[in-house]
């Protein structure tokens, strides 16, 4: 899944670098703060043993092979932005060393899979150990894990690819999403085999993580749905369509001012991207707005 | 574990080129590329120019160029379907041509710089010093532990039943068995690095001033890219 130079425009490349930097920057720093002076070796000589595993390969159907990738394992056992930060390493020596995806595309390689794999791996185990609290809920969580972040950076990289115009959406999106839903299916399993038998030896190993506040994760899902905007229908809401067959449509008055209307961003983006985007900001806008009310509650009743 | 695309020793002349100025070129040829218009073929075989004095200079062997173009290979599949579309051949075939130059510009700055230089181009970057100790000791640790791994899948081939369920399995715990042994030897390498006065965060050494010979490089290879860019908008 890691993207090769080329595959994708440079405004979408570059967008996605700066995804990679921020998340990773708030990543590290959050790490610096939790970990002891000294320990960051530790992640150094982790990310080298989870590349290694990488190389263990397992034959898959029509003479190819399959490999843990780790991003979940990695997030069960030391949490999200650990998980991040070396899966973010590995992938820089994969594209600096081994030509394993672009040095351009390296952002977007980054946002796919250790960005929104850490992010969806770490939203599946707080889920699904919520519901089912014993040793094979975990294992169930790790499964979970493992899939769906599979599934979340294949189907990242299809909208990519679609973005830039290298494949359409309505070919690349499904095709991805029905490959690496099998993909996942394997990355769960070999995540639930490893992580069974660490946490045996080390049990210590199996206590959740400190993870990223509900809000941002909130947050992360909103913004990867909102890029699903395009694909929704275009028919009118149910008071919309009432009022048109009742024949009151004619009654509505626009509003005296706008910001997105219609969802749209007007000469910004082209068209099918534009409702993405209006969405996007929309929710961030929307988010702003309550942590700030969030705040200001939180300061009144404290004084 | 075996690193693809090496250049041999005697590439001296890219060798000793100034990695800063090896990725900046590498890095304005893909970005370029990626801006520039559909079917921008005189930009592209400037550009190819280039690059083909660049690899002279390396004394990189045709073989080699050819074996790095497979890099990219598994992508194309993706962006087959392009050519059942409106002007989809022609379309495919600039994507290929395109993401071909990408990969072997970023090639030719990886093969000839060793992987210390890399971490100083990382650290000229301005990356946080965190971020780089981390890649430095995933380079550090990563043949030695990729042997080990390479020995697991000898032993799983020699001793597990083929049944795909089994095999499954088995890899998964050779992973866990591996990540084990790698927290033992984390646990190891950070109370030696500690003992020997190790501090995260410690200043690392500045960036020394590129050479006349690197500047010269620098500009050349700089202009090459900006008449592509001319070349390829003054179609």
């Amino acid at each position: 899944m890691h993207i090769p130079d080329g595959f994708l425009s440079t405004p979408v490349a570059g967008s996605l670098w700066l995804v990679a930097t921020g998340a990773n920057a708030v990543a590290l720093r959050q790490l610096q703060r939790e970990l002891d002076e000294g320990e960051l070796p530790t992640l150094g000589v982790l990310a080298a043993g989870v590349f290694a595993a990488q190389a263990l390969n397992v034959p898959v159907l029509g003479g190819t092979s399959g490999h843990l990738v780790g991003t979940a394992l990695l997030t069960a056992l030391v949490g999200p932005q650990a998980a991040m930060v070396v899966m973010t390493a590995i992938l820089t020596v994969q594209a600096l060393v081994f030509q394993d995806g672009g040095l351009l595309a390296l952002g977007a390689n980054v946002a796919n899979m250790a960005v929104v794999g850490s992010l969806v791996a770490h939203g599946a185990l707080t889920a699904v150990r919520g519901l089912w609290r014993t040793r094979a809920g975990q294992a169930a969580a790790v499964f979970v894990a493992g899939w769906s972040a599979t599934l979340a950076g294949a189907a990242a990289t299809a909208l990519e690819l679609a973005l830039s115009g290298t494949s359409p959406a309505h070919v690349v999106v499904p095709a991805m999403a029905v490959v690496h839903a099998a993909v996942g299916v394997l990355e769960g399993t070999l995540s639930v085999a490893a992580w069974r038998l660490l946490t045996a030896a080390r049990p210590a190993l199996a206590a959740p993580r400190a993870g990223v506040s509900p809000g941002i994760l909130g947050l992360v899902i909103a913004g990867a749905l909102a890029f699903l905007a395009p694909w929704a229908s275009s028919d009118p809401d149910g008071l919309e369509r009432v009022a048109a067959d009742l024949g009151f449509h004619s009654f509505a008055r626009p509003a005296w001012f706008t910001v997105f209307p219609d969802y749209r961003l007007p000469h910004v983006v082209p068209d099918p991207w534009n409702t993405a985007l209006a969405v996007l900001l929309g929710a961030v806008l929307a988010y702003s707005l309550l942590r700030g009310l969030g705040r200001v509650l939180a300061a009144r009743r404290t004084t | 574990m075996r690193v693809p695309g090496n250049l041999p020793l005697e590439a001296v002349g890219a060798r000793t080129l100034d990695p800063r100025v090896k990725f900046a070129w590498a890095l304005g040829c893909v970005v370029v590329l990626g801006l520039l218009p559909w079917g921008s073929w005189r930009a592209w075989a400037l550009l190819v120019g280039a690059l083909a004095v660049a690899l002279a200079c390396s004394r990189t062997s045709v073989r080699q160029v050819v074996r790095r173009s497979a890099l990219a290979l598994p992508f194309l599949l993706a962006a087959l379907p392009l050519a059942f579309q409106p002007d989809g051949v022609a379309r495919l075939q600039w994507l290929v041509a395109r993401t071909w130059l990408s990969v072997q510009a970023v090639a030719w700055a990886v093969g000839s710089t060793p992987f210390e230089d890399v971490l100083r181009v990382l650290r000229w970057a301005r990356l946080p010093e965190a971020f780089v100790t981390i890649v430095g000791l995933l380079w550090r640790y990563l043949f030695l532990l990729g042997d080990e791994a390479g020995r697991m899948v000898r032993a799983r081939q020699a001793r597990t039943p083929s049944r795909p369920r089994a095999v499954v399995r088995t890899t998964g715990r050779m992973a866990g068995t591996l990540l084990v042994r790698t927290l033992e030897r984390a646990h190891r390498v950070q109370l030696a690095m500690v003992s020997r006065g190790y501090r995260a965060g410690s200043p690392a050494a500045r960036a020394e001033p590129l050479t006349a010979r690197s500047w010269a490089a620098l500009v050349a290879g700089l202009l090459v890219v900006a008449a592509s860019v001319g070349l390829g908008w003054a179609r």
